[in-house]
């Protein structure tokens, strides 16, 4: 029986020292199954996914391919097994072609030059963008092969990776294993259907790993799912058989809290703290009105190419816009900036948290007194032990793990960063506008409702906020007003606290 | 070697719309044009000194070395490193090459060894170079200040009290004879050229250079023996400052240790006027080309200006500042940093 | 994606012993010449390092900043010979005046510098390796080509090399004070912990209302006053002063002076303290192989050597996230 089982763990264990990343894991993928990994973070999903990729060797317990036991010593034997593992990362060079980067990556195996594409370091362009073309087309990409990655839409980059760990697998008389480590935090609904049918495409030449946190998607995709939580696996289950709420209380061990609130019916009479007329930005947006109003939580929600990324860093003073104006507290903005911005009591919190909003390799007190404004704004100096103070402050207000002010924050988990990000923007209390971008985005079940706390307290305290969701599901929870946007413009509004509350479905139908 | 977020490998939407828009199909066009219309200016401003075979000879001479010199700085600063040590690269090559052919100091005469124990000379040295930077991960900037120290001095102990002087009659004239019409100089800086260009287009060698450039995390993870490489790009790198050293003495007929004094900057200088980014990725060998020849020209033009040399720096400079401006100017956004 | 094993390894935001790397290869610099010449520390010889120390400090601290926004000032060397040529012609009209005027200059130049960095948005590196030329030829004309000889109003500036406590001139006194300023403001200054934010992640920073623009032309200013003392402190050391003078050459060694003070090229990381180590490092290393009797003609290697050997030693590989 295990024969026909292409890999299988049994009783996989794997420290680090005093801790345990993996205690005696045992799963096992089946041929043409999607199998769905799913767990918070630091559930131990990537210590697996690591140890299924060769990267790390297992202390103890057996890997099993077709039923004979073998060793993963390196990302290469995992590859003759059959193992392709598309990261969570971008891992093309994005100088260089799409059919370059294909090659670059399948020289590394045993059969990946038997057909000279490249002599004696002279490349063959002809052998190289054949090669490549096939590939793409094997997998339904019409993707140019000669195209350089960095031209490529965000989906399309994803398929020459998914191209890439296939041709990786690609080994005589084995199927390939395809491992997907969260590929949908960064797509949006569009191209989460370009990727449900490659993933059934996939399915059919041999099987697929399917690893989230998002629950919804795991059971769209997959055919069985396996739960992990601690470092262990506590369960698994056929998709058919199960339903979100059990996966959830397997997954954090606690039962499912529906993060909505009570909708506030006397926002009628709040202040208009942002009043957007006729906003447009050539080639991104246009004709944008909308309204918040103070204490109301206004949702913007749209694929990925609708512009209403585009409008909130406009707003922010981020991006250019070039008609229309801004109204912020009654008064016109007309060429928003970030310093004003920040001044005058505006937050914005990227959805790019790494790259735009903390500051690796300075600690979590630095990075929480970043934004100089309220009492501090002019302060010439700065006070490193009150800093810290205030730091402790926040850290048990927002319970920060680990509670340590002076620690890197790039050594904390992504729901801690968030946590302190958040934190950043709420320690000045004259907070008007909060701008968020995917404030959820990447970071787990029990920090996000830490996180929507705080923002509902903001809204209590007046804040007027202007949120981008990671899902019409959590759009629909928590928002009083919904605005569509599809190309660029407004599609449509709904206003959640007339009682109207719209499907998910009839959203969607806005949205593209 | 300062490295800027032009190129994003994450891919992210947010910096895609926020980062460096697409630029033009080719990237050397711009630097191109720019030659292009310098060779018109002085061409209209003084057609009978400028437009003549005298004075395309003397531009071709004068190339020549600093052609050498931008390949293998080019390949270097592609993978956004840097090489500083090619002034002491150049020198150390250049003693050894004199005192090991017929010359006035020793009875050593070792004839075709001669320039190639120098061309060994200097690709040990980049090689050096290129192993204390990966195995010690100093950045190039301080190593290769190092070997250019290094490389002065070796060149100062070998010079010894005088001047040694090439006494053969072919080390002497070879490099300024011209039996091609131009000289033998330059014809080996054009073929190196083109071998150039070949390797950066088409090999291993080239695309591995560019890949590093991008991203050597990304690359490393692509299965590029990234330190490996870099090694072998820095000992191309010693090879050419060597040629450029043999070459040099050969046409000056003697061994000084200044011989390449003013290379670097020059080279450098090559480089960024012909928009090879000092970031890496980005650039490449005809960019640098482009750039060799603008310096070079700009300087023939205001010799032939009438230009007092007192302010003959000072055009360089602002040259190359005009040059990153105008390269830069259609990128400009909010957020876009560039170090 | 934090697995428990990265969790385990949290680390402190600031300081840890690598900081001290700089001060130990100056000690252990200092006791190979104490073998050959035991007196070198206690006679004379730390003030002739505190003599050459003191230019390449002065440099060192302006590009101090601008490398921890992470850019670079190549023309700060060639603006100290500008300036060091500007006090020297400008002593015998504007008197006491002259030096601040020249420090004005310089801070004009390094604000130039900044402007066209920061609003164009070019790399440093080009702009300043363009400066140089600029400032070459200024200086030239300033000199009128030659050589200039300080005598009118001697007096204004030469206190600075002549003025002498304990051995060591007021230049000293007052590059250590200046030192231990850069110091405080990077440690207790929000433009401190502006410069530190924006040289480990700029993006985040000008999103969180850090005025960037400000603080880049700023630090660009700053390098300039500094290099213009250095140029002050030069001429008022030899009495003369030239376009092709000793400034062009401190150049890599002020920066060679920073990096080996453990500040990394890629901005956000060191401290103004160790730049103070770092230049005496440097200066060290012809001092030293004089002192330790070794051949003149040897001495570029020895340099070259040694530079390579103290920077392998002070660099905080940990804080940098690539090396190019």
């Amino acid at each position: 029986m295990q024969e026909t089982i292409p890999l299988s763990l049994c009783n996989v264990s794997k420290s680090f020292g005093p801790v345990r990343a993996l205690n005696n894991v045992s799963l096992s993928v089946r041929t043409h199954e999607v199998l769905g990994l799913i767990g918070e973070n630091g559930a131990g999903k990537s210590s697996l996914l690591k140890v299924l990729s060769g990267i790390y060797q297992p202390d103890s317990g057996d890997i099993l391919v077709y039923g004979q036991k073998r060793t993963f010593s390196n990302p290469a034997a995992a590859a003759s097994a059959g193992v392709g593992v598309v990261h969570q990362e971008q891992s093309l060079v994005v100088n260089l072609s799409v059919a370059e980067n294909i090659l670059m990556s399948t020289r590394a195996t045993k059969s990946g030059n038997k057909d000279c594409k490249v002599r004696f370091g002279i490349y063959n362009w002809r052998k190289i963008n054949e090669e490549a073309a096939e590939i793409l087309k094997r997998i339904g990409s019409n993707i140019n092969p000669k195209s350089k990655v960095e031209d490529l839409s965000f989906a399309d980059r994803q398929m020459v990776e998914i191209a890439k760990a296939l041709q990786i697998s690609r080994q005589p008389g084995v199927q390939p294993i395809i491992v997907l480590d969260e590929p949908t935090s960064v797509l949006e609904d569009n191209d989460i259907q370009q990727l449900e049918q490659e993933v059934r495409r996939l399915k059919e030449i041999g099987s697929v790993i399917f690893v989230s946190h998002r629950l919804d998607e795991v059971m769209k995709f997959c055919d069985r799912i396996c739960v992990m939580r601690n470092s262990e696996v506590v369960g698994e289950r056929l998709t058919s058989k199960v339903n979100a709420d059990e996966l959830f209380r397997l997954m954090t061990g606690r039962q499912a809290a529906t993060t909505s609130r009570e909708r506030n019916k006397s926002l009628r009479d709040s202040a208009v703290v942002l009043n957007l007329e006729g906003l447009g930005a050539k080639g991104k947006f246009s004709d944008i009105s909308l309204k918040v109003r103070s204490g109301e939580i206004h949702a913007l929600v749209g694929t990925n190419r609708s512009g209403r990324e585009e409008v909130c860093r406009a707003v922010f003073g981020a991006e250019e816009f070039d008609s229309g104006t801004v109204r912020y507290n009654g008064k016109v903005v007309s060429r928003p900036n970030l310093r004003e911005s920040v001044y005058g009591g505006v937050a914005y919190l990227p959805s790019e948290r790494k790259l735009e909003s903390m500051v690796a390799g300075m600690s979590v007190a630095e990075n929480l007194q970043l934004t100089h404004r309220g009492e501090r704004a002019s302060s010439i100096f700065v006070n490193p032990a009150a800093r810290r103070d205030k730091a402790k402050e926040w850290i048990s207000k927002l319970d920060i793990r680990p509670p340590i002010p002076d620690a890197d924050i790039a050594s904390l988990s992504g729901g801690n960063q968030q946590k302190v990000v958040l934190a950043k923007w709420l320690e000045d209390c004259q907070l008007s506008l909060l701008i968020l971008d995917h404030p959820t985005r990447g970071i787990d079940p029990g920090a996000r409702e830490d996180v929507s706390t705080q923002i509902f307290a903001a809204c209590e305290e007046g804040a007027a906020v202007l949120l981008i969701a990671d899902t019409l599901e959590e759009a629909i929870s928590l928002a009083d007003t919904i605005t569509v946007m599809r190309d660029g413009e407004i599609t449509a509004t709904f206003d959640l606290n007339s009682g109207a509350i719209p499907t998910h479905a009839e959203l969607v139908a806005k949205m593209i | 070697m300062l490295h800027s977020d032009n190129l994003i490998s994450n891919g992210h939407r947010a910096l895609v719309s926020a980062g460096s828009k697409p630029g033009l199909k080719k990237e050397w066009l711009g630097p191109l044009a720019a030659l292009v219309v310098v060779v018109l200016i002085l061409s209209v401003l003084r057609p009978s000194t400028f437009l003549t075979w005298e004075n395309f000879r003397a531009i071709t001479d004068q190339a020549s070395i600093p052609f050498i010199l931008a390949m293998g700085a080019s390949f270097v600063i592609l993978m956004g490193c840097i090489d500083l040590s090619i002034e002491g690269v150049m020198a150390t090559a250049a003693l050894i090459f004199v005192l090991l052919s017929a010359n006035s100091v020793n009875s050593v005469d070792l004839g075709i060894g001669a320039p190639l124990i120098a061309l060994l000379a200097g690709t040990l040295m980049g090689l050096l170079t290129g192993v204390i930077h990966t195995v010690f991960r100093v950045p190039s900037f301080m190593v290769s200040l190092g070997t250019w120290f290094i490389g002065l001095g070796i060149a100062t102990v070998l010079f010894g009290d005088s001047i040694p002087q090439l006494s053969g009659h072919l080390t002497r004239t070879w490099a300024s004879a011209s039996p091609l019409g131009v000289s033998n100089a330059f014809v080996v800086s054009v073929v190196f050229v083109m071998v150039a260009k070949f390797v950066s287009d088409n090999t291993l060698m080239g695309r591995f250079t560019y890949a590093i450039g991008a991203d050597e995390n990304i690359a490393s993870l692509n299965a590029v023996a990234v330190n490996r490489h870099k090694v072998y790009v820095f000992a191309l790198a010693g090879f050419c400052s060597a040629l450029a050293g043999v070459i040099g003495s050969s046409r000056l007929g003697v061994g000084v240790v200044d011989l390449g004094s003013g290379q670097l900057f020059q080279t450098i200088a090559a480089a960024v006027i012909g928009g090879t980014l000092l970031s890496g990725g980005r650039g490449g060998v005809i960019n640098s080309i482009c750039g060799v020849l603008l310096v070079v020209i700009i300087n023939n033009g205001l010799i032939l200006l009438g230009v007092s040399p007192v302010f003959q720096r000072a055009v360089s400079g602002l040259v190359i500042v005009v040059a990153v401006v105008a390269t830069a100017f259609s990128q400009r956004s909010r957020l876009r940093i560039v170090k | 994606m934090n697995s428990p094993a990265d969790r385990s390894t949290a680390r402190l935001g600031s300081a840890d012993l690598k900081v001290f790397a700089p001060l130990a290869v100056l000690l252990i610099l200092l006791g190979i010449i104490s073998i050959f010449q035991p007196s070198f520390v206690s006679g004379v010889g730390l003030e002739i390092l505190a003599y050459q120390a003191i230019p390449i400090l002065l440099l060192g601290l302006g590009q101090f900043g601008v490398i921890q926004l992470g850019r670079i000032d190549l023309s700060s060397a060639t603006l100290a010979v500008l300036a060091s040529v500007s006090v020297a012609q400008l002593l015998e009209p504007l008197g006491v005046f002259a030096p601040v005027v020249t420090i004005l200059i310089g801070a004009a130049a390094g604000f130039a510098n900044g402007m066209v960095i920061s609003y164009f948005q070019v790399p440093s590196f080009a702009v300043t390796l363009g400066a140089i030329g600029v400032w070459q030829s200024l200086s030239l004309v300033i000199a009128n080509e030659t050589t200039v000889y300080v005598s009118e109003n001697r007096k204004f500036i030469d206190w600075l090399d002549s003025l002498q406590i304990c051995g060591y001139s007021a230049a000293v006194f007052i590059g250590l004070a200046l030192a231990v300023l850069a110091w405080a403001v990077t440690r207790w200054t929000r433009f401190g912990a502006f410069v530190k934010a924006m040289g480990l992640n700029e993006r985040a920073a000008a999103m969180s209302g850090v005025p960037t623009a400000v603080v880049t032309v700023a630090v660009f200013t700053i390098s300039g006053a500094f290099a213009a003392l250095a140029g002050i402190v030069l001429t008022a050391q030899q009495g003369t002063a030239s376009a092709s003078g000793l400034g062009v050459g401190l150049l890599l060694p002020s920066i060679a002076a920073t990096i080996c003070g453990g500040v990394a090229l890629t901005g956000g990381v060191g401290s103004a303290l160790n730049v103070i180590v770092g230049s005496m490092i440097i200066a060290l290393i012809p001092v030293g192989s004089s002192v330790v009797g070794v051949d003149p003609r040897y001495q570029q290697i020895v340099y070259g050597v040694v530079i390579i050997l103290a920077v392998i030693l002070t660099i905080d590989r940990t804080k940098l996230k690539f090396v190019k």
